[in-house]
């Protein structure tokens, strides 16, 4: 329980020293989850709506990495990758 | 169980034999998670292509006539309500209106010609005294058809209406504004008593649903395909792909606290993605395909 506590408080620390920046990602994604809500009835718009989103995900991350100088070409992969599964994957179910 | 344990370990918890990283978190691992998903995406046109009269792969939902028929009873007895029983007629004249939204290519109580729901009603031949109509189109589940009717005043109204002894449903699937999805009608009457019969257009009461009509017409699509969602395909692919991506976001999200607790508890220093960063996009796209299971109802 107190290495949980103490495993916590140093997540914590981390958002705290980029506390803009964490701010910043989550603005745009709960931006992302209005608009995708916004546009229950038309998949093409929400699927431009989750693209815009991975890009701007991508993108902190390398603006993020680059700023704190650790950014790796397989970091640059790693933000990619994730971003393009999610977005093939929500893109199966949208567009049909 | 003890080959189990090591590869769980290997999969999940950042040590030597894994560089440090949780394996299920390397670049290949991510790339076999992306090259599935690619497959799944690339199955799914393929279905989407190929679905009618196709009974081993299609798209298809979850959504049954049986179990919207029970939650729907569920509701009005939780109401202290009487129980529906199943009609017929009512299903056939919801099963119409789902084909006439298809094939006319609206979304809405009223059809742009003005053929109204009761219209579709009289014509299965059932006699009513009072009718009722809900709508919804997009669900995956049925019970996310009902709690969402539930949720909207106009629509609970007609659910827990004690005039009504029977109801219908129409499930249908087909292609509407150029987009596959599945429409489910309910449709609610109390038969009007045989000795007034003849005399049943001038007597009905209660001829317009408790939703507003909301008329959306728009462009309409040379190619309008609709068919009734009474079996479905051995290999449902859109279920599939769903399962499939709550699969891997809760494997991803798994590796990633592991990755990070066993990081930190172990005292490795390494140069990774940033953890926070990798949650708050995926919870978000967890909730994005949340939605998607919800439709809309009218």
């Amino acid at each position: 329980m107190i290495i949980f506590n103490k495993f916590l408080k140093h997540l914590l620390k981390e958002v705290q020293k980029h506390i803009f920046q964490y701010l910043l990602l989550l603005t745009g994604a709960i931006f992302f989850i209005l608009l995708f809500s916004l546009f229950k009835e038309n998949h093409h718009a929400q699927f431009s709506i989750l693209t815009l989103f991975v890009i701007f995900y991508i993108c902190w991350g390398l603006i993020h990495h680059f700023l704190e100088k650790t950014l790796h070409l397989k970091i640059v992969i790693e933000y990619i990758l994730i971003g393009a599964i999610a977005l093939f994957l929500l893109q199966t179910l949208l567009i049909h | 169980m003890k080959k189990f344990l090591r590869m769980a370990y290997h999969l999940f918890v950042p040590s030597e034999q894994n560089n440090y990283r949780a394996k299920t978190l390397h670049v290949d691992f991510l790339t076999y998670y992306l090259v599935l998903a690619l497959f799944l995406s690339f199955v799914y046109k393929a279905a989407a292509l190929s679905n009618l009269g196709s009974k081993v792969l299609g798209i298809a939902t979850n959504i049954s006539v049986e179990k919207l028929f029970q939650l729907t009873n569920e509701e009005r007895i939780k109401n202290r309500l009487n129980s529906l029983t199943y009609n017929e007629k009512l299903a056939r004249a919801a099963s119409e209106k789902a084909k006439d939204m298809f094939a006319k290519n609206y979304w809405a109580h009223y059809a742009p010609d003005q053929t109204t729901p009761w219209d579709f009603i009289l014509s299965s031949g059932y006699k009513y005294e009072y009718a009722g109509e809900n709508l919804a189109k997009d669900f995956m589940f049925s019970d996310g058809v009902v709690s969402a009717w539930m949720d909207s005043k106009t629509h609970r109204e007609n659910i827990l209406r004690p005039n009504y002894d029977e109801v219908g449903f129409g499930v249908v699937n087909g292609v509407l504004n150029g987009e596959e999805t599945t429409l489910v009608v309910q449709m609610f009457g109390k038969p009007l008593l045989k000795t007034v019969a003849t005399d049943q257009e001038t007597t009905a009461v209660n001829t317009k649903p408790t939703t507003a009509p909301i008329t959306k017409q728009t462009n309409l699509i040379p190619q309008v395909l609709a068919r009734e969602n009474t079996k479905t395909p051995l290999i449902n692919v859109k279920n599939i792909s769903y399962d499939y991506s709550l699969l891997i976001f809760g494997m991803l999200v798994l590796a990633l606290i592991s990755d990070l607790y066993f990081a930190y508890k172990l005292k490795i220093v390494r140069i990774t993605g940033k953890h926070f960063a990798h949650f708050i996009f995926i919870g978000f796209v967890f909730i994005a395909l949340i939605v998607l299971t919800k439709g809309v109802i009218l």
